[in-house]
């Protein structure tokens, strides 16, 4: 009986934890890779946060011939390792690394597929990034980020 | 200025330590704040308990124990074996220290378990089967002062104090997650369980004490432990004493220390007409 219990209370969250850490570096892996080469490819899209219609600054360029709100929203689960490791943290306090890395590929991604959404944009002014926990229960179940701008569209 | 695009080090945003490294480092780090708390916490609450007046154990009601021996099975309240345990338990009672003025109880429960145990209270349960296996009175005596050693050393508070001590400890550190509880959990409930070995021992030596002032001998005293040694692995519930009160032949070679300590002599046991085999 208490074999059983200690497994249950025990083994199944170890082998959750083992799971979610290989599968979890994998998938971190595998994204990271895409993503960097994403970025390499929308080098020349650049994503600026500064408004180009305030023409006080910036000239306004004439060779503008439209413009259009683009957004790009990504949401990625928490593995059960990062959160395992987080609720550690929450203990001691600090850097909450695990989720770092998490937050970073979710931004990244969302400024990508704002580029992609973009299609043939010049270039996108105005870009915003927003940040958000979609909970489940205990802790945080996943993060959502949405990144949006203005895609300009030049002649 | 022509704008020439450049990739920019995107890393500064990634962790410098590997993830399984910082579980290492924090997992040990918490294991060791929880075991740290838990063991001052532990000291303080043994010497706290040593403070508790026997009278307070008279202020817990008998309805609070009354529940906890419904979960056990039908109370036994007469015939001769009930007759001649309260008899010898009464004669145990008597030779307790005149300031220790708890009411005890004794209850005997009709199960087919080998168990005998002590409730906040001063009330001992015996099982009915521990009776059917004991060989002579002077073993029977020595279950009911083992038990009384429990109550006379406040384990029941220490054990309570504890077990509140753990709840607290855990539901603060676990509030992240229940997780850490079940981490923790496993050394943790071997430490109690090596902590309540320790309370047997103290209990033993209590009840080989009162054995002896009783019979003026240490006849059949250990008897009982020895006959069933070495059935501890033995996962059938029907032996359940034997492993709440884990069993070893450096526990009975300590009462038997404590015996001749005393120059308490093995002598011949009383008869227990009861033993069913």
């Amino acid at each position: 009986m208490e074999l059983y219990s200690a497994l249950i209370n025990f083994g199944i969250p170890l082998v959750l934890i083992i799971l979610g850490y290989f599968m979890g570096t994998h998938f971190e892996k595998r994204h990271f890779q895409s993503i960097i080469i994403r970025e390499r490819a929308f080098l020349n899209k650049p994503a600026v946060t500064f408004d180009e219609s305030d023409d006080t600054v910036f000239p306004l360029d004439p060779s503008i011939c439209d413009t259009r709100l683009v957004g790009g929203s990504v949401v990625i689960s928490v593995d059960y390792f990062k959160r395992f490791l987080a609720g550690l943290r929450g203990i001691v306090g600090g850097r909450l690394t695990s989720y770092e890395t998490l937050v970073d590929r979710a931004r990244r991604e969302a400024v990508l597929r704002m580029k992609e959404e973009s299609g043939d944009a010049d270039r996108i002014a105005n870009l915003r990034i927003e940040t958000s926990t979609l909970s489940s229960g205990r802790g945080i179940g996943a993060v959502e980020v949405h990144a949006y701008g203005t895609a300009i569209y030049t002649r | 200025m022509k704008y020439v695009a450049k990739q920019v080090d995107a890393s500064v945003n990634l962790p410098d330590r590997h993830p399984l490294v910082d579980m290492t480092w924090l997992l040990s780090g918490v294991i060791l704040i929880f075991v740290v708390l838990y063991f001052s916490g532990g000291v303080i609450i043994d010497q706290l308990a040593r403070h508790i007046p026997p009278e307070y154990d008279n202020s817990i009601s008998p309805g609070f124990t009354a529940q906890l021996l419904a979960q056990f099975g039908p109370e036994i309240t007469e015939g001769e074996v009930f007759d001649d345990t309260q008899a010898l338990f009464a004669q145990l009672r008597k030779l307790l220290p005149e300031d220790d003025t708890r009411e005890y109880r004794l209850t005997l429960v009709d199960t087919d378990k080998v168990n005998a145990l002590a409730l906040p209270g001063g009330q001992i349960v015996v099982f009915r089967a521990l009776l059917d296996k004991a060989e002579s009175q002077n073993e029977v005596a020595m279950v009911l002062a083992h038990e009384f050693g429990h109550i006379s050393h406040r384990h029941h508070w220490r054990r309570i104090g504890r077990a509140v001590l753990f709840g607290v400890t855990a539901t603060f550190l676990g509030s992240q997650s229940t997780l850490q509880n079940q981490i923790t959990n496993i050394p943790l409930a071997t430490m109690m369980q090596a902590n309540s070995r320790s309370h047997e021992t103290e209990s033993d030596s209590f009840a080989i004490d009162l054995v002896c002032r009783h019979y003026g001998h240490s006849g059949g005293a250990t008897a009982f432990f020895a006959r069933n040694l070495g059935e501890e692995d033995n996962t059938n519930d029907t032996i359940s004493f034997l492993l709440t009160h884990p069993l070893s032949q450096e526990r009975i070679d300590n009462i038997e220390a404590r015996a001749e300590e005393r120059n308490c002599s093995p002598g011949d046991t009383s008869q227990w007409p009861y033993t069913k085999t």
